[in-house]
């Protein structure tokens, strides 16, 4: 059946005013649909781990037992590090309350991932609190990171029951950086999805895996760590690709500082 | 078939559950498809709508636009239509 001429424009013009409605009651909409979704959001995400779980039927004994034993081995070496680190750590945060710094002024807001950054183009993550249900002030601006030490972005908007983080990958978007050890100056430019450029001179020493940090927030964070670095002979500049430590597809939860 | 309204509904209801979980490279293949295949399809406009309002943020969007997947498939449906008309499909 194909729409009569009359219906079609019928059709359009309600849905011309449902878009003006929309317009007007923008901000309540968002409300409204972030609660209808939820629910089949967090349905979604419990499935979606049921049916990994049960897809591991398939895999074979021999190839999990590998595995198992790699990871085993990764375990026991990053054990191994976290020693180290903790030490370190601790001699840090001495180091820092000796001379009037203090790593955090205020514990963050923990919120669950509802929607990820692969579900839009604009660099958006959904999460689950809001002004109607936070536990504490927090605000458009402020600072969001992941794993306690990994700058994401910032509040771009909250509303009754969710809030969307800005990411700083966010194409073209510019944040200043030091890199490795020596903490070379650079200015890192978003590409999406986690992902940052740097340009350099080639001359410049950077190796694969060193961490990229943000020291311009006060406490000292790390935006990503170098994925790849492309260098020409015939080019004086080198670019480095950034990428996060961990797959921000399987993000659950952010920590929101508010500042 | 494809054009009666039960169908036009379970495409429209389709795009929301695919806004919801699907990557939006794969929600923006869908539309394209749905557009090609459905007359008149305007009531894909509401998906744009749903899009923007979960997605969309005044800070990034183009122009600082909030509802800028809800005008882009308003002006694409006619838009495509009338490129339909000048297209021939063998089936």
């Amino acid at each position: 059946m194909t729409y009569h001429p009359a219906n079609r424009y019928l059709v359009f013009g309600l849905l011309v005013f449902l878009l003006l409605l929309g317009l007007i009651l923008f901000k309540n909409a968002t409300n409204i649909l972030v609660t209808v979704s939820k629910p089949f959001w967090l349905v979604g995400d419990y499935w979606g781990e049921k049916i990994y779980t049960l897809s591991s039927i398939f895999v074979s004994k021999t190839r999990l037992l590998l595995e198992n034993k790699k990871l085993r081995e990764t375990v026991a070496a990053l054990e191994a590090k976290l020693v180290n680190y903790e030490l370190l750590a601790e001699d840090l945060t001495t180091l820092r309350e000796d001379y009037g710094r203090n790593r955090e002024a205020e514990q963050p807001i923990i919120a669950r991932v509802l929607s990820n950054v692969w579900q839009n183009p604009y660099d958006i993550i959904l999460v689950d609190v809001g002004w109607g249900n936070r536990l504490k002030d927090f605000a458009v601006g402020d600072l969001v990171r992941a794993h306690d030490t990994i700058l994401l972005g910032r509040v771009a908007a909250v509303d009754k029951f969710s809030s969307k983080i800005q990411l700083f990958s966010t194409p073209g978007t510019e944040i200043p950086v030091t890199i490795g050890r020596e903490a070379v100056p650079a200015l890192a430019v978003g590409r999406g999805g986690g992902n940052f450029n740097i340009t350099l001179p080639r001359s410049l020493d950077i190796a694969i895996g060193d961490p990229v940090t943000v020291p311009s927030f006060g406490v000292e964070v790390i935006l990503g760590i170098v994925g790849a670095v492309d260098k020409d002979s015939s080019n004086s500049l080198q670019t480095l690709y950034l990428r996060l430590p961990f797959n921000l597809s399987n993000l659950k939860y952010v920590a929101i500082h508010p500042s | 078939m494809w054009q009666s309204i039960p169908a036009r509904v379970g495409y429209l209801l389709f795009l929301l559950g695919a806004v919801l979980f699907l990557p939006w490279w794969l929600v923006a293949l869908l539309v394209l498809i749905l557009l090609m295949v459905v007359n008149h399809f305007y009531e894909v406009v509401a998906a744009g709508f749903f899009f923007d309002v979960l997605y969309g943020s005044p800070q990034f969007l183009p122009w600082r636009f909030p509802l800028f997947a809800t005008i882009g498939l308003l002006l694409l449906v006619p838009i495509l239509e009338k490129i339909k008309k000048v297209l021939i499909f063998y089936a």
